[in-house]
């Protein structure tokens, strides 16, 4: 070998060893093997801190009940709370906010989390189990007086009031802990007149209903809107449809989509407008919704033969309500039911405002019905509410078959499920009850309204209304 | 030793040989290994007379030599200049041949290895582009201190990018047609075998091509053309690369007629200036050359260099001031490692046979044809389904929440400032947190790793005839055919732990391909967009050069037809049918230059130099589609763009001093630019008020641009071991007209998703692209004893950022009802809309080395330290296509750090390379 060779073999050798001994790494990554292993360790030390009692785990209703007076709960103690993701901002329909709810099946009780996070779904992801540290955070409204609580992690005040802000980055890393469970949720079967602020957060279903006849051919958004749109949804469980609002942001994926035009389930949160006057559904995911079969058709009056059908027509407004063989009664107090026209329509209607009392408590009793004189009987009526503050202002429907007629207190009262106007109806907005099935019932019936409020808390001043009751059969 | 002395015999022995004429003629060849040099600058000293050896190394002066004694002045880049003496008489020949040229082992071709990494050469990591390899074999101290010096401030000679400026390979073109641009990584690494180089600045005459505004260069790979003996070069830097290796080898001219030339290298670094910028890349090169007979002979070549290195991203100034200008925002920690979300792969192979055929002493034919095809990525993340993950989105940082719209955000600001501070990186670990949630879901990944794919498959053909019609007459022409496919499309590389991804657009949820609607799509799967775009290229060129006495003058044409389709593959949900789908409707271009030049030599000490020349050329196809990602269509009349330009030169030269003066003017119309942008702040009465913000392209249109300026550049040899230099470059280079401006956007509801701004207000706007003046003055010394150093400081200025065009439009001043903003202010407008022109400043550079000679064997070290006095400034930058009108650039421009100031690049701090080689 020449010398020239041999130096260029050399050269070879060194030249190859160098290139392939020199790698970098610059592809074939594999997924990173700390993943979660901080957020594991801190909800270790977290749930060993509740198995010591260090940390008290409180129920999402717990939590909740902790904002009182319109002033965000700071959270000094060591408490903590576990819920199931309801919400997914995936589609964009829910925007820097996740909301959790306290099972899995048959939940009791939502609550919001408002954090400075978007996409949140592909880390909370729906049914995900979490776990919130509420040390150092808050419990408050976003907006007093909406009744949708919220876990933030400041407070401001400004025209809304005194309210919580977003968690920042940093706390919502230190605070929020999944664990590795992923929850199938049962969603809450729900008929739109059942749905009350309790419900706020929770996963729900509804069974049987349809958008509204005028919206065929709509899309879920409003091009004219700027943030958020109102789309009606109708079901026939009583006479005529009753309703509910689903509601979808400007910034949802499916906005364009164009409405279902069937009728089905359909499935989401329960949360509300911004002014946080209604109560409306929002969807996570557009297939929430199984809208293919046929559109129903409500039964009206003409499907029944009427028992006893009161329209208060023969009203004379604002005089004390003296309607023949009925009875208006104070408990408490000395206001009682009024009668009342407006627009040529007359209706019942209490009022505490200017009772003085510091209790009020009104029945309105209707005749006694004849409740053997036919089979399969309903009850159905509508009523209306304004300048209603708080659930504590409250009105039930009562029923019962003993009363002697006049001594209302010595009867045997049962309350009984009706849809009722409450805060989140528009002022004055009559709300159909929806069909009660009376037919359990014989003898004489007694069906009462009774409110509970009082003229000198503002608070529970307010006023409910009654019109077109009646005692309906099947023919 | 004695060569003088033989050569003066030599002169003498002609004396005898009688002849009618007197000649001087000769031939060149390496002090070393014999072999003769082609491209050697032979000169008359103190005459005008001016010829280069051709491929055999030979010469020869025919007419009206002058007489007497007179010395010949060898001189070639990267050799030691050498003069001769010689005694002409009258009716004699003079014959020198095997006149040797040593090596110089401190020349520029290798300063250039040192200066110049390859990288910088790109266009990507600086934004702007580099004509540096275009220049780097020039002789000409003003263009060799533009490719060495300059290069790092992207200072381009005359204005004019690289997209005017001709590199062939064995004369066959390399820029390719998509940017017009040379993709110089294709042969990088492989220093060594690319040094043959040929050179024509401007528009004076080379023998292959008609060549562009700024001159072509031609690098010879024939394996017979190289000095026998090898090479092993070692090389270490803190630039791009941390290391290099390169061995080559050539045999020479072998028995059997054969020529062997061969090369290996390897660069890579864990991380450059930049972080995370890490460098990979291989490089092999082999050519074969058969002498098939005396006047013919084959040779085929073959280059493969992949390369694979990381980006760097530009910054605002807010993100610079917060981190450093060593920040970039494309990598993240993954099991502990840096990784680069942005890479940039280039893996095309070429492949070459060249036949070469002197028919007669007179006249030669070279016959080239070539093949290249491989792959060009550029890797990104997608984010369908997750937040932007770049950690400086301009919700991010701290001047995001200070611009809150309900006031200062203090909280949020030092929230966002301490988290960028800290960490401020990708979260590659919430991006596969994020991915393996959604596999449990059963959705769809919310982000994925791809690449923008450009697979370019390039046959070229042609053919150059080289004749010599007399003495003072020579003819070149050639016949050129190119064929392109181009497959462009976006392919998954990394599904980063996800189960698939939706190939739909998550922003508006419109199908990428109607064809295939709602697909999951897997690793290595295609997403996006789907194209090909096919290009036939037929051009002719011919050329007359005459030479005498007093002048020397050319006159060149060349003709052209392009034909550019494009097929989509992907059928886009917004432009159904044969809109996106199938082979869009053919577009045809006519493409004519004309040039001719003189040089005038008052003395030879003196000599005037004019060169004159208009081309018509196709568009390229970067420029021709108004949004080839989604549609088939083109810019609306397009047509070919108008290059003009002249330049006069007086040049100097003594056996002390050399100097040039330059003046030219060159002027450039109906060009097109088409960019993607994101826009805010959108107005127009055919845009709905709640779509103000919009993916967009912008179609500039019909764009005249203006440069002109002055070039000058001296070289003093002080003495036999100093040389001065010094270089001025003053030129102005500006938009020259109101260009149309049209945006299209699948978010416009408008007729063909277009809406026509009219006038951009850019006349009189300087044109981004480098400093527009700059200084130069250096020295070397060069030891006798074989070591040498060298110093230089550099001065730039009037470099300018580019300028929204979208912003000069009525767009910035008029709402959406089209009347002007109510509380629109020219004088206040003005202001904003006043160009940004970045800081002067000042470099130097030093350079050294030394080299020792064992034997037949070389060994050489040098090393170079860039911005010694680690200089921090802009080289480059652009304002964002956010805020596009009035309301929305003054609130942002009234807060202390700008949202959507503009991005920019810094040049690097102080860096140094360093190299040592065995040369035998």
């Amino acid at each position: 070998m020449s010398k020239k060779n041999k130096i260029l073999s050399i050269f070879t050798i060194v030249t190859f060893t160098l290139a392939f001994t020199s790698c970098v790494k610059d592809d074939d990554y594999t997924v990173p093997d700390s993943l979660g292993t901080e957020e594991n360790a801190r909800l270790n030390t977290l749930l060993s801190d509740i198995q010591t009692g260090n940390t008290t785990l409180l129920s999402v209703q717990n939590v909740k009940d902790l904002y009182q007076n319109a002033t965000p709960a700071f959270i000094e103690t060591s408490i903590a709370v576990k819920g199931y993701i309801s919400s997914s901002d995936r589609t964009g329909n829910f925007f820097k906010e996740i909301y959790l709810q306290d099972a899995p099946e048959n939940p009791t009780a939502g609550i919001k989390i408002i954090l400075n996070q978007v996409d949140t779904y592909n880390q909370y992801n729906f049914g995900r189990e979490v776990y919130i540290k509420l040390t150092g955070l808050y419990v408050g409204e976003e907006r007093v007086g909406t009744g949708v609580i919220a876990i933030g992690g400041s407070t401001q005040t400004n025209q809304f009031g005194t309210t919580v802000k977003k968690m920042t980055e940093n706390q919502r890393a230190t605070s929020m802990f999944r664990s590795e469970n992923t929850a199938t949720i049962i969603p809450k079967t729900l008929t739109f007149s059942q749905v009350n602020a309790s419900d706020i957060g929770l996963y729900v279903q509804f069974e049987g209903v349809e958008f509204a006849d005028n919206l065929i051919g709509l899309q879920y958004f409003d091009p004219i809107q700027d943030f958020d749109t109102s789309r009606n949804l109708q079901s026939c469980g009583g006479i005529g449809y009753s309703t509910f609002n689903l509601e979808t942001s400007s910034f949802a994926s499916f906005k364009d989509v164009f409405l279902p035009t069937g009728n089905g389930t359909v499935s989401g949160v329960i949360t509300k407008t911004f002014d946080g006057r209604s109560l409306v559904l929002a969807l996570n995911e557009v297939n929430e919704l199984n809208l293919t079969g046929p559109r129903c058709t409500p039964m009206t009056t003409e499907d029944f033969t009427v028992v006893f059908n009161e329209d208060f027509q023969s009203a004379v407004n604002n005089t004390i309500l003296d309607f023949p063989e009925w009875t208006n009664f104070s408990e408490a107090g000395t206001f009682k039911w009024r009668e009342k026209i407006f627009s040529g329509n007359g209706y019942a209607e209490f009022s505490s405002n200017g009772s003085g009392s510091v209790s009020n408590i009104a029945w309105l009793i209707t005749p006694g019905i004849d409740m053997d004189a036919q089979d399969n009987e309903f009850l159905n009526f509508n009523a209306a509410q304004h300048h209603l503050d708080s659930p504590l202002n409250m009105l039930e429907v009562l029923l019962s078959t003993d009363y002697d007629g006049s001594n209302v207190l010595a009867a045997t009262w049962t309350a009984v499920d009706a849809a009722l106007p409450s805060q989140s109806n528009p002022w004055y907005q009559f709300v159909d009850s929806g069909l009660i099935n009376l037919s359990s019932y014989s003898g004489t019936l007694y069906v009462a309204f009774k409110v509970v409020g009082s003229g000198t808390n503002t608070a529970l001043d307010g006023a409910y209304q009654i019109d077109d009751l009646k005692i309906l059969a099947t023919n | 030793m004695k060569k003088s002395f033989l050569i003066i015999l030599f002169g003498l022995f002609s004396l005898a040989t009688t002849n009618a004429q007197t000649t001087i003629k000769g031939s060149v060849v390496d002090a070393i290994s014999d072999e003769p040099i082609p491209s050697v600058t032979v000169t008359i000293e103190g005459s005008d007379f001016i010829v280069q050896t051709d491929t055999n190394g030979e010469f020869s002066f025919t007419s009206d030599v002058p007489l007497g004694e007179q010395v010949l002045v060898i001189e070639k880049i990267g050799y030691l200049t050498k003069r001769y003496p010689i005694v002409v008489n009258e009716g004699k020949t003079v014959d020198i041949r095997d006149m040797s040229l040593d090596v110089d082992v401190s020349s520029s071709a290798e300063l250039f290895t040192v200066t110049l990494t390859d990288d910088e050469l790109n266009d990507d990591t600086g934004g702007a582009d580099n004509i540096s390899g275009l220049l780097q074999s020039s002789q000409d101290v003003f263009q060799n201190t533009a490719a060495f010096e300059f290069s790092s401030s992207f200072f381009n000679v005359r204005g004019l990018d690289s997209e005017n400026g001709i590199v062939m390979i064995n004369g066959i073109e390399m820029n390719n047609e998509f940017d017009g641009r040379p993709q110089w990584s294709n042969w990088g690494g492989l220093n060594d075998v690319v040094r043959n180089q040929e050179l024509s600045s401007g528009l004076s005459p080379s023998n292959y091509t008609f060549g562009g505004a700024l001159g072509s260069t031609n690098i010879n790979t024939r394996a017979s053309q190289y000095r026998k003996g090898g090479r092993l070069t070692y090389s270490s830097s803190d630039r791009s690369y941390n290391n290099r290796i390169i061995a080559s080898y050539s045999t020479g001219l072998i028995e059997g007629g054969w020529a062997v030339t061969a090369a290996v290298g390897r660069r890579w670094g864990e991380e450059g200036f930049q972080e995370a910028t890490f460098y990979n890349s291989n490089s092999f090169f082999l050519s074969v050359e058969k002498k098939i007979n005396e006047k013919q002979s084959l040779n085929f070549t073959s280059i493969y260099a992949p390369n694979r290195r990381g980006k760097s991203s530009p910054n605002t100034q807010e993100v610079y001031d917060l981190k450093s200008i060593k920040y970039n925002e494309y990598w993240g920690y993954q099991n502990g490692e840096k990784r680069n979300s942005r890479v940039k792969e280039v893996n095309e192979p070429i492949l070459m046979l060249n036949h070469n055929w002197n028919i007669s002493s007179k006249t030669s034919l070279n016959t080239n044809i070539a093949y290249q095809f491989g792959k060009i990525g550029n890797s990104r993340l997608d984010y369908p389904g997750g937040p932007n993950p770049s950690p400086s989105y301009y919700q991010k940082l701290p001047s995001y929440a200070l611009a809150d719209s309900n006031g200062p955000d203090y909280e949020q600001a030092y929230l966002n400032e301490q988290e960028f501070l800290t960490d401020g990186q990708i979260d590659w670990n919430r991006i596969y947190d994020a991915n393996l949630t959604n596999n449990s879901g059963d959705t769809s990944a919310a982000y994925v790793l791809y690449e923008d794919r450009n697979d370019d498959k390039t046959i070229k053909a042609n053919t150059i005839l080289t004749t010599d019609i007399n003495d003072h007459v020579a003819i070149n022409a050639s016949v050129n055919y190119t064929n392109l496919k181009s497959e462009n499309f976006a392919e998954i590389i990394d599904l980063l732990g996800s189960k698939g991804y939706l190939n739909i657009d998550s922003f508006d949820n419109i199908q990428f391909d109607l064809q295939n609607p709602n697909q999951i799509v897997g690793k290595g799967g295609k997403i996006k967009y789907n194209y090909n775009l096919l290009a036939n290229i037929l051009s002719g060129f011919a050329q007359a050069l005459f030479k005498y006495n007093k002048i020397d003058f050319y006159i060149a044409a060349t003709t052209s037809n392009t034909s550019y389709q494009r097929e989509g593959l992907f059928e886009h949900e917004s432009y159904p049918g044969n809109a996106s789908l199938g082979k869009g409707k053919k577009l045809t271009f006519n493409g004519f230059g004309g040039k001719g030049g003189f040089t005038y030599k008052l003395t030879g000490k003196h000599l005037l130099d004019f060169n004159a020349g208009y081309i018509i050329k196709a568009p390229n196809l970067k420029n021709t589609y108004s949004n080839s990602r989604e549609n088939n269509r083109f810019v609306s009349g397009i047509t070919e763009e108008k290059i003009s330009t002249v330049d006069a030169s007086y040049i100097f030269r003594s056996p002390i001093v050399k100097a040039r003066l330059t003046g030219y003017y060159s002027k450039t119309q109906d060009a097109n630019e088409i960019s993607f942008y994101y826009a805010d702040g959108l107005s127009s009465s055919d845009i709905a008020e709640n779509d103000t913000s919009a993916f967009v392209q912008e179609i500039l249109q019909g764009i005249d641009k203006k440069r002109f300026g002055g070039e000058l550049g001296i070289e003093a040899q002080v003495t036999p071991t100093i040389k001065l230099k010094g270089v001025a470059a003053v030129g102005q280079y500006t938009y020259d007209n109101n260009a149309n401006l049209v945006l299209t956007s699948s978010s416009f509801e408008t007729l063909e998703n277009r809406v026509d701004f009219g006038q951009a207000n850019l006349k009189d706007y300087r044109l981004a692209g480098g400093p527009q003046t700059a200084f130069s003055v250096g020295f070397e010394y060069r030891d006798p004893d074989y070591w040498w150093f060298g110093a230089t400081t550099n001065f730039f200025a009037n470099t300018y950022v580019d300028v929204s065009p979208l912003s000069r439009t009525k767009n910035f001043y008029l709402d959406a009802d089209g009347l002007p903003f109510n509380d629109y202010d020219p004088a206040i407008a003005r202001k904003l809309l006043k160009q940004e022109k970045f800081d002067n400043y000042t470099n130097v550079n030093l350079v050294g080395g030394k080299s020792w000679k064992i034997d037949d064997y070389f060994i050489g070290f040098f090393a170079s330290v860039s911005n010694v006095l680690d200089a921090v400034y802009k080289t480059g930058g652009f304002e964002q296509g956010r805020n596009a009108n009035y309301r929305e650039l003054l609130a942002d421009a009234s807060h202390d750090t700008p949202v959507f100031g503009s991005k920019y690049w810094y040049g690097r701090g102080a860096t140094y390379f360093v190299n040592v080689y065995f040369r035998f």
